[in-house]
């Protein structure tokens, strides 16, 4: 090939394209660079990204000259395709999001899905990251624009019903003045709706992603007003949360469920359904102070004012970290529930003085204002 | 003797068709990176 291919003037267009390196592989100058690309096959054509380092192609083989300028042009579009690849569009997504910088970690899974070969294998993945982190963004419309584009080509599929969840969520959280919230709602219900009663998808689904479709569901149900259908959905959600809950081995598995129970349980205005089970779940966590938190705010909603101080009395002894405020917040509602004055000043003051001894990336000074704010209107 | 630097010249050109470098992977990753162009390889044996 050094004879009679690398000289032939045809190729001589690529020769600003590349830098070209010649290795003898026998050569013990080039011992470096054989430990980091073993050569088993001579010749061994490569094309390697100086970047990284890394080799964006490789042919192992001789070549005519024809084959050579297919290879040349298979190894620059490579190259030029290193930083534009989906996959390595979400890693760098994947990145941003861990590092909290939400509107740089949408932009790049917007890219990453922009990207995608036709059928990439992480499309499932970088829908889901895209829809929720744009609903955590509270970007309504573009979430549920985003879900609505991206469901059907991830229909039968797990992440497909999330998109359309979450996207259901987002449409359902859009003002009802938006032009288009007619249109996402319906489409985005229909296809939750299609998720949910696919039963081969169905056994493939997590409890919690189950229960995800069931609020979204019965949220669209709500914002049509369609009270009777939303009740029906609220009975059979809390019937599968209670039969996936009786069906786990162990205490840990059950309490996951302590959350979405006690929220349908609240949402069908019988929080006293609620109670028994967040009491085995105090039992058997007695350091945990999620289930006497829960339990307050469930004698709340029964207005047993003294029980659901009792319990966030509890909770607030074990509690830490930024969600101890959400306890302060419930006992200060409580008294001011039972017309206490004197309690909410106390209960807001200690939430104040905790929120302020937090450290500097757990504390929130809009928290702060908040707390302040709802003090400052006691005084008048 | 004309003839023959003719010759000799026709030869170089030819040879310089592609500007390898030879046996120095360090040298053509500093210049890759320096104009951002990847490197294409050939690994042979002089055997």
């Amino acid at each position: 090939m050094r004879a009679n291919v690398f000289t032939d003037e045809a190729l001589g267009r690529y020769a600003g394209q590349f830098v070209w390196l010649s290795i003898d592989t026998e050569n013990a100058a080039n011992a470096k660079f054989l430990a980091r690309f073993p050569i088993h096959v001579l010749p061994t054509m490569l094309v390697v990204d100086p970047k990284g380092e890394n080799a964006v192609m490789r042919y192992a083989g001789g070549a005519t000259v024809r084959q050579l300028e297919k290879l040349l042009a298979d190894g620059q579009h490579a190259f030029r395709a290193r930083g534009n690849s989906a996959d390595s569009i979400l890693v760098s997504a994947d990145k941003a999001a861990a590092e909290d910088k939400s509107d740089e970690a949408i932009k790049l899974y917007e890219k990453a899905i922009a990207a995608a070969p036709k059928s990439w294998p992480r499309l499932g993945r970088a829908a889901e990251a895209l829809t929720l982190a744009l609903s955590m963004a509270q970007r309504s419309e573009v979430c549920a624009a985003a879900a609505r584009d991206l469901y059907p080509r991830l229909k039968g599929t797990t992440s497909g019903a999330n998109v359309a969840s979450t996207g259901l969520g987002c449409a359902t959280d859009l003002d009802p003045n938006n032009v288009k919230r007619g249109e996402l709602l319906a489409m985005l219900e229909h296809d939750t709706r299609q998720a949910f009663d696919d039963p081969k998808l169905r056994k493939h689904l997590s409890g919690d992603d189950v229960s995800g479709l069931y609020q979204s569901l019965i949220a669209a149900r709500d914002s049509a007003k369609d009270t009777a259908a939303a009740h029906q959905l609220r009975e059979e959600w809390i019937a599968f949360l209670n039969k996936e809950a009786a069906a786990t081995k162990t205490a840990e598995q059950r309490a996951v469920y302590d959350s979405h129970r006690l929220t349908a349980y609240l949402e069908l205005g019988t929080p006293e359904r609620a109670v028994a089970l967040l009491e085995q779940s105090e039992r058997d966590f007695p350091n945990d102070y999620n289930p006497p938190a829960r339990l307050a705010v469930a004698f709340k909603a029964m207005k047993k004012f003294d029980e659901a101080l009792a319990a966030s009395g509890r909770a607030l002894e074990k509690a830490y970290g930024p969600r101890k405020i959400g306890i302060y917040r419930t006992r200060a509602d409580v008294y001011a529930a039972k017309g206490d004055k004197a309690g909410v000043r106390k209960t807001l003051e200690d939430a104040i003085r905790y929120a302020q001894s937090l450290p500097e990336p757990q504390r929130s000074d809009r928290t702060i204002a908040s707390l302040q704010k709802k003090l400052d209107e006691l005084a008048q | 003797m004309a003839i023959l630097l003719i010759a000799s010249a026709a030869i170089a050109s030819a040879k310089e068709v592609l500007p390898f470098v030879e046996n120095d992977y360090a040298k053509a990753v500093a210049r890759a990176r320096s104009k951002d162009l990847p490197i294409f390889v050939d690994a042979w044996a002089p055997w």
